[in-house]
């Protein structure tokens, strides 16, 4: 079940933190924080919802320890060429203004945004963060806008 | 830009993770080992110490409590709990390292502030309180044990007793538990921050 949600787990190390170089070790962290706690498991909720809540807290935990090392990395640059480019070029180029983005948020629209981008329920989302079920939706959207528009600022830059 | 389609993007991404899974999983086993030894060791060592510091104090006060005051009994009784009560505080605090990561994240970032704030109470309160005490036994069984002896030898055993454990004091206070201190007001602030803004 957790190989199940393994690369969602390391794509939210990604998104989540602020040193990139740290994402490995972040993603043992959880890794071992899920397998210490499989015995409290009482099917409550969703598998996947108390992996990625593990997963969350870990994070949390793990950026805030590591203040001293943590930066906000330089953006990486989105190539933008004058010839039209292949379609796996585009996407790249498109994942790289992604991470940018993503890289300017604030910490809390960082986590929610993570757990969006692995398509999850709102219901979903709310339970993991502790928020709001009436009001997720607001901020969903709000952080939604907030990120392409930050797209949109580096296709202009 | 369409949102649904950069999501695609993202999770179709190429990830590199570890792909033995069986090693992560031995590496995993190793980790939660050491963590676990590292601490477990250090608390019953020093458990094994205080019970051993208890039984020395039992054995000096049944050799030698004939012909010494209540002072001498007294304060081998006041040292031994005030070494229970430390070992009570140490298990306390090993207790508190575990924290729940099943929970969600609001109430995880809530209970682990707590945490730190318990964390930061014993390091400014506990600590003070705890050698004061341990000083005041100590006077009471030097007053005790020193009944006869030359003026300079009632005056310069306590006086040499109350500069080392103070002495030790300040010096911890300045440097160890100001970097404890500093790192756990860091923790705190951070943490603070978040939970303000997940609750905006």
């Amino acid at each position: 079940m957790v190989r199940d949600n393994s690369a969602g787990i390391y794509r939210i190390c990604k998104a989540y933190l602020y040193n990139k170089s740290h994402v490995d070790d972040l993603y043992q962290e959880i890794l071992l924080q899920i397998w210490k706690s499989l015995d409290s498991y009482k099917g409550a909720a969703k598998i996947s919802t108390w992996i990625y809540r593990i997963a969350v807290n870990t994070a949390i935990t793990y950026n805030a320890q590591h203040k001293k090392t943590r930066f906000n990395e330089l953006p990486e640059r989105a190539e933008i060429a004058d010839e039209p480019q292949t379609a796996a070029k585009e996407k790249e180029s498109q994942l790289t203004q992604l991470t940018n983005a993503i890289n300017q948020l604030e910490e809390h629209d960082r986590i929610i945004i993570s757990l969006v981008l692995e398509d999850l329920s709102y219901k979903e989302i709310a339970e993991i963060t502790g928020s709001n079920t009436n009001n997720i939706g607001v901020r969903i959207a709000r952080i939604k806008t907030k990120l392409l528009k930050l797209m949109e600022n580096q296709n202009y830059a | 830009m369409d949102f649904d389609e950069l999501q695609k993007n993202w999770q179709a991404q190429p990830i590199k993770m570890p792909e033995n899974w069986q090693s992560i999983n031995a590496g995993l086993t190793d980790q939660w080992q050491k963590q676990q030894r590292s601490v477990l060791l250090s608390n019953i060592f020093t458990t094994l110490g205080f019970i051993a510091a208890i039984i020395n104090f039992g054995w000096v006060y049944k050799s030698f409590h004939q012909g010494h005051s209540l002072f001498f009994g007294g304060s081998l009784l006041f040292m031994s709990v005030l070494l229970l009560v430390y070992l009570w505080v140490l298990w306390k605090g090993y207790a508190l390292k575990k924290n729940d990561p099943t929970l969600n994240s609001k109430e995880y970032i809530y209970q682990s502030l707590k945490k730190l704030h318990w964390r930061r109470k014993t390091i400014t309160h506990f600590g003070w309180f705890y050698s004061v005490l341990l000083w005041a036994a100590l006077m009471l069984y030097m007053q005790d044990v020193t009944t006869g002896g030359s003026l300079a030898f009632r005056i310069g055993a306590p006086l040499i007793t109350t500069v080392y454990i103070f002495g030790i004091m300040i010096v911890m206070r300045k440097t160890k538990q100001k970097k404890q201190l500093n790192k756990i007001d860091l923790l705190i602030t951070d943490l603070q921050v978040l939970l303000e803004k997940m609750e905006a």
